[in-house]
Parts: C-alpha cells; sequence; structure tokens
C-alpha cells in the first residue's frame, strides 16, 4: 500500500474483532459481551440493537474505554482507523474521546454538568481539542448551538442545562459530541427519554449533522424501528452477542433469526389493531448464568432440541449473517 | 357537565395553577407568574373503560394524574368521585377514596423502597388497607400471581428484579388496595420493546378480569390505539381532541394530533416522518398551538377554541373544525 486513499478503502473507520468484556466478581469473571465484531465505514450509519442486558451499550463505551468500575476487556481487538485502542495512553485517548470520537448518552441531563451553563461547557469542549482562544471558542459554541437548532444562540449559552428542557439538552449533547468535528459518532440510546415528537426533531438533527459533515454513526438502542429510520446496517445482540448482521432493507424483509423476528412484531404499530400486543415471552437471561446451546432457545418460538446443546456460531445466510441452526441459508 | 351515572369518576373543569417562584425583587415589584399546568379539563372517566391520555411533556398529563390520585389538590374546578367532590372528602370517606384510587409510576427504581423486600413492600401496602397480620402472607402470594410474578421473589429487593418484574410489583402493590381505578403514569415508557407488551396485556387482562378502571398515560400512540376505550389528547393542559382510538388515531380533527402521528417513526419508511416545529416562548393567547401549527389563522391567535363535538363520540378543540359542525351536533357527549 503507498497512497493514502488505498488504506481509507481497505481499512474501516472503526473495527472490532472477538471483543469480549466480562466483570470481575472474585475468582469468577462474567462475560456481558461474549465475542462481538462490527466494522463501521467512513460515513456509514450502523445501529446496535438488544435488550437491556444485551451488552450493546457495554460495546459502544469499549470503543472509548470508558467501562464502569469491575469491567475490562478480556479479549478482541478494537482499531479506529487502523490505531489500536486497546494500546493507547491516556493521553491519546482523551485527544479521541470528544475529539475524533464525540459522543451522546440517553440522559443529557446527567451527562451535562449542573453547574455550569452551556456555554461554558461547550467552550471548555471546544478549546481541550482546538487551538482558539477564549472569545473564538465562545464565538464557534453559538455557532453550534445554531447548527443543533436551539433557538436565541447567544442567551443560551448562558443558560444551566436545568432550565433546558430534554429535547434542547439532548440538542446540547449533540453540539458538545460534535464540536471538535468527530469522524465518528456514538449515540447510546439518544431519543428514549425523549417524547415522539422531540424524538422526530432530533433524529432528524442527528441525521442532518452526520450527512453535512459525513461523520458515521453508531446508534444504539432497543427500538429496531427506530434503528430502521437511520441506519445502513443493523446488528442485533442477544445475551452479549451478536446474533444477526446485515443490510437494514434485507434484515426487514427477512429476519433470519427467531430473535429479530420476534422483536420486529413487538414494535406497537398504528395499524389500526387491537387486542392484545405482540411479546416475547420470558425474559432476558441472566449474564453469569446463561442456558446451554443457543441462549435465545428458552424464548424462541421455533427452538428444537439441538438449539439447546450448542451455542450456533454466525454464519452467512443469504444477504446476512445470523447465529441461528435453523436460519434458511 | 353533569355526574354521569356510568362514570367512576368525574372531572369538571378541573384546574391545576403553579405560581413561578421568581427572585425577590420580581415578587416585590409584583412581578409573579402563574402557569396553568392544566387549564380545563372536563371528562366522565367511564367506569370498567380504559382512558388513554396522551400528549408531550409538559401538557399536563401527569399533573392532572396525580389530582385524580388525589397526591395534589386542584387550583380550580371539581373532580368528583362516588357523586361527590374531592374537597368535601374527609376522614373515612377521604381514606376510602385513597385507597379506591391508585397509582403506578413510571420509574420503578424511584417508586420501590430499594431498601425492602417485596414481601415488605407488599405487606405495607396490605397493612395500610387494614388486611390483618394472618391474611397478608396469602394476599401477597395471590398478588403476585394475578400480575405472573413467581412467589420466589418474595424474598428479593427490587433491584433484584428486572424493570418489568419491578414494574408487576408496583401493579401488584396497587393492587393491594383493592382499587377500582388505576392511574397508569407511563407505565412502560422506560422498558424494552420486547417487554412493554406484557405489562401492557397484564393492565388489559385486569381491565377484563376485575373489571378496572384504568386511565393509560402514554406518550406512545400505538400502545394507546391498542388496548384503550378512549383517547384523550392534551396539548397546553387542554384537552384538544377525544373519542374512541379507531376515530382519533385514523381520522383525526386536530392539527396536533396529527403531528403527533406523524412523529411516529416509520422504520424503513424513513422520509415519511414529518417534524413539528420547537416549542418556543411564553403560552399565546387564543389557541396554545398556533405558533406550531400549519394552519393557524387570525381566530386562533384571538380565541381559545372550545372542545366540541365532531361526531357522536369525538370531540375537537380547534377552530378549523367548528363552524360548520356547530350546528350540526349541539352535545359534547365525550
Amino acid at each position: 500500500m503507498t497512497g493514502g486513499t488505498t488504506v481509507a478503502t481497505t481499512v474501516p473507520l472503526l473495527h472490532i474483532e472477538g471483543l469480549h468484556v466480562g466483570f470481575r466478581n472474585g475468582d469468577a469473571v462474567r462475560h456481558v459481551v461474549r465475542g462481538v465484531d462490527l466494522r463501521l465505514e467512513a460515513g456509514e450509519v450502523v445501529g446496535l440493537v438488544g435488550e437491556s442486558g444485551s451488552g450493546k451499550s457495554i460495546t459502544a463505551l469499549s470503543v472509548m474505554r470508558l467501562l464502569p468500575p469491575g469491567a475490562s476487556i478480556t479479549s478482541g481487538r478494537i482499531s479506529f482507523r487502523g490505531q489500536d485502542m486497546l494500546d493507547l495512553g491516556h493521553a491519546e485517548l482523551n485527544r479521541l474521546r470528544g475529539g475524533a470520537i464525540g459522543m451522546i448518552f440517553q440522559d443529557p441531563l446527567t451527562a451535562l454538568n449542573p453547574a455550569i451553563p452551556v456555554g461554558r461547557q461547550l467552550t471548555d469542549a471546544i478549546r481541550a481539542h482546538q487551538p482558539l482562544g477564549p472569545r473564538a471558542a465562545r464565538d464557534r459554541a453559538k455557532e453550534l448551538l445554531a447548527l443543533v437548532g436551539i433557538p436565541f444562540p447567544q442567551e443560551r449559552l448562558r443558560a444551566y442545562p436545568h432550565e433546558l428542557s430534554g429535547g434542547m439538552r439532548q440538542r446540547v449533547m449533540i453540539a458538545l459530541a460534535v464540536s471538535s468535528n468527530p469522524s465518528l459518532l456514538i449515540a447510546d440510546e439518544p431519543t428514549t427519554a425523549l417524547d415522539v415528537t422531540v424524538q422526530a426533531q432530533v433524529m432528524d438533527l442527528i441525521d442532518r449533522i452526520r450527512r453535512e459533515f459525513n461523520i458515521a454513526v453508531l446508534f444504539i438502542s432497543h427500538n429496531l424501528e427506530l434503528v430502521a429510520e437511520i441506519a445502513d446496517r443493523v446488528t442485533v445482540m442477544y445475551a452479549g452477542r451478536a446474533v444477526e448482521s446485515g443490510d437494514v432493507h434485507a434484515l426487514f424483509a427477512s429476519p433470519a433469526h427467531p430473535y429479530t423476528r420476534q422483536l420486529i412484531r413487538c414494535i406497537p404499530r398504528l395499524d389500526g389493531t387491537s387486542g392484545a400486543m405482540a411479546t416475547i415471552p420470558g425474559l432476558p437471561p441472566i449474564i453469569g448464568a446463561l442456558p446451554p446451546g443457543c441462549p435465545f432457545a428458552p424464548r424462541c418460538e421455533a427452538a428444537e432440541p439441538q438449539c439447546s446443546q450448542d451455542e450456533p456460531p454466525m454464519r452467512w445466510r443469504g444477504k446476512h449473517m445470523a447465529a441461528c441452526y435453523l436460519a434458511p441459508s | 357537565m353533569k355526574t354521569d351515572a356510568a362514570a367512576q369518576m368525574t372531572l369538571h373543569d378541573v384546574r391545576k395553577t403553579y405560581r413561578l417562584r421568581r427572585g425577590l425583587f420580581d415578587r416585590l415589584r409584583g412581578r409573579v407568574k402563574d402557569v396553568n399546568a392544566v387549564d380545563g379539563v372536563s371528562l366522565p372517566i367511564r367506569r370498567g373503560a380504559i382512558l388513554g391520555l396522551v400528549g408531550e411533556s409538559g401538557c399536563g398529563k401527569s399533573t392532572l394524574a396525580r389530582m385524580i390520585v388525589g397526591l395534589t389538590p386542584a387550583s380550580g374546578g371539581d373532580i368528583l368521585w362516588g357523586g361527590k367532590r374531592l374537597r368535601d372528602l374527609h376522614g373515612a370517606a377521604w381514606r376510602e377514596y385513597r385507597s379506591g384510587v391508585q397509582m403506578v409510576f413510571q420509574d420503578t427504581h424511584s417508586s420501590l423502597n430499594p431498601r425492602k423486600r417485596i414481601r415488605t413492600i407488599l405487606g405495607e401496602a396490605l397493612a395500610a388497607h387494614g388486611v390483618p397480620r394472618a391474611g397478608r402472607q396469602e394476599r401477597i402470594i395471590a398478588l403476585l400471581r394475578q400480575v405472573g410474578i413467581d412467589p420466589v421473589f418474595l424474598g428479593r429487593y427490587p433491584h433484584e428484579l428486572s424493570g418489568g418484574q419491578r414494574q408487576r410489583i408496583g401493579i401488584a402493590r396497587a393492587l393491594a388496595m383493592e382499587p377500582s381505578l388505576l392511574v397508569a403514569d407511563e407505565p412502560v415508557s422506560s422498558l424494552d420493546v420486547s417487554l412493554q407488551g406484557q405489562i401492557i396485556n397484564l393492565l388489559r387482562e385486569l381491565n377484563a378480569s376485575l373489571g378496572l378502571t384504568i386511565v393509560l398515560i402514554s406518550h406512545d400512540l400505538a400502545v394507546v390505539a391498542r388496548v384503550c376505550d378512549q383517547v384523550a389528547v392534551m396539548y397546553g393542559g387542554r384537552i384538544v381532541e377525544i373519542g374512541d382510538p379507531g376515530t382519533v388515531l385514523s381520522a383525526p380533527s386536530h392539527p396536533y394530533t396529527q403531528a403527533l402521528l406523524d412523529a411516529v417513526p416509520r422504520g424503513l419508511q424513513r422520509r415519511a416522518r414529518k417534524v413539528l416545529p420547537v416549542e418556543t416562548g411564553d403560552d399565546p393567547a387564543g389557541c396554545r398551538f398556533q405558533r406550531r401549527c400549519a394552519h393557524a389563522f387570525a381566530t386562533c391567535r384571538e380565541q381559545s377554541p372550545a372542545l366540541l363535538a365532531v361526531s357522536a363520540d369525538h370531540a375537537a378543540a380547534c377552530h378549523m373544525r367548528q363552524p360548520v359542525k356547530r350546528e350540526q351536533v349541539p352535545e359534547v357527549t365525550a
């Protein structure tokens, strides 16, 4: 490889291979992420879908090396623009966090500092990554607030997070996340705490901004329908593993894994049907006490005896990958 | 509006006003500001029905719920329970009302005491309801069965349960009081999509088997459409549209209801989703929705539209609908 262009086409922006993350509990390690592979190209939107406890957020936090206390990456590789993330020191990591990789969380009220005006939080973030003076940083902060659709940005610079509505706070989070021209945005349930109307506004905003600045997005949600709105590709996680992965259209048109199929059926729709809602019976398995074989087998509508013996590996099924013995090939 | 024989509870022009506390200087200058969280809601809550209450944060739906349950008094208007005004209830009558109307909260982390076991949480509710100690254990197990929780969870703490299981405990605690009206404030919005249906189905079963009247507050129109007998859409402290979900959600008469429908995620049909403009500034005179409404005209900026019937079981508060319909259907039946 000689030219930069060749590198750009062969090395993905973000590459996660065989990621295992475990919580240490005495001598035992409970794995919450058990071998996840994920690939994001520049400018691409990948959705990561799963129930609480499926390991989707932990996978995302691993990229930033922001795991909660007690959790650690036990094996696997994460590379960003070809650079090994697990090799980086603190200073280098901090340059990437909020720099080339921006992040937005579910709850902007806890992610923002309640005691500092949003303008100051923005200028701090800007000056941490860019060589700008106080005045220039303030101008940039105002520009960013306007960019994310906050009315009266000049006045809002002085506002404290609690003075803003949930939707406005999430806009501030997005402004913070894009303040240093990231090439990757990790969005962890960014609209879950919001009303549908505000959710639509924020989804629109994320989509507009990522197109305008060609930002790749790793979009995490438990709502497949929401993910389908923005993602090019989707990975569905269950019990710490990817169980289905592929192009969003193919995945919706012909879900190969029964979990994906049942999940799609659960989405409440305004199609005039009334009566009992579809559900997935039972509960997600408890990490550390996984059933033998396929972890979804106890809740699966199609399970056969072989499903309770060995855990099925991810295999190509037509246009997408699925980890199910019964998936059509 | 008179008391309806079929009504479990009747709300008559119910209001809740909060005074915004400003600095001392403003208060001395008499510059105080009142916020009308609920601004004149009239509605019978039909016995044995599931009423869906829909609207954005800040529309007053949770404040209305708290007034229905008696957690906060109304600042104006009347709530009628068993033909009596809530403010006239005292002593035993008040206690009877308070146990007859129960609430299920959105956040199961903060509504269940983290330091008490499930057994204690339910036992305390039963004690409050006057169930003698001897009969409690049996009743607790019956309650758990009723909400689909295995009695092995009796000795567990709330954090040892999943979100869906905690919400079931919240429902069991409400049922311990043997209520006839249950107010569920966003009971599934913090749950995974895969588990939401389980809780909603449980509420449906309780409605069918116990004849329990339910007020279901949700911002998810699809959930409301699915299980409710009647849906009320709130905006700016008022009901802007009410009717049976089939009509309201398939042929809405208020532009705000239409906007809510347009905002529902449509998955792969990405471009179909329309975005409502951001709400800015103080409440305007006239229709509260005017600044976000694509159809607003002069009248909307002057007069607040009344909630008037569109058809037999359907009413809307929008000037666009009214001049024609007013003669056709004289009485609001919703």
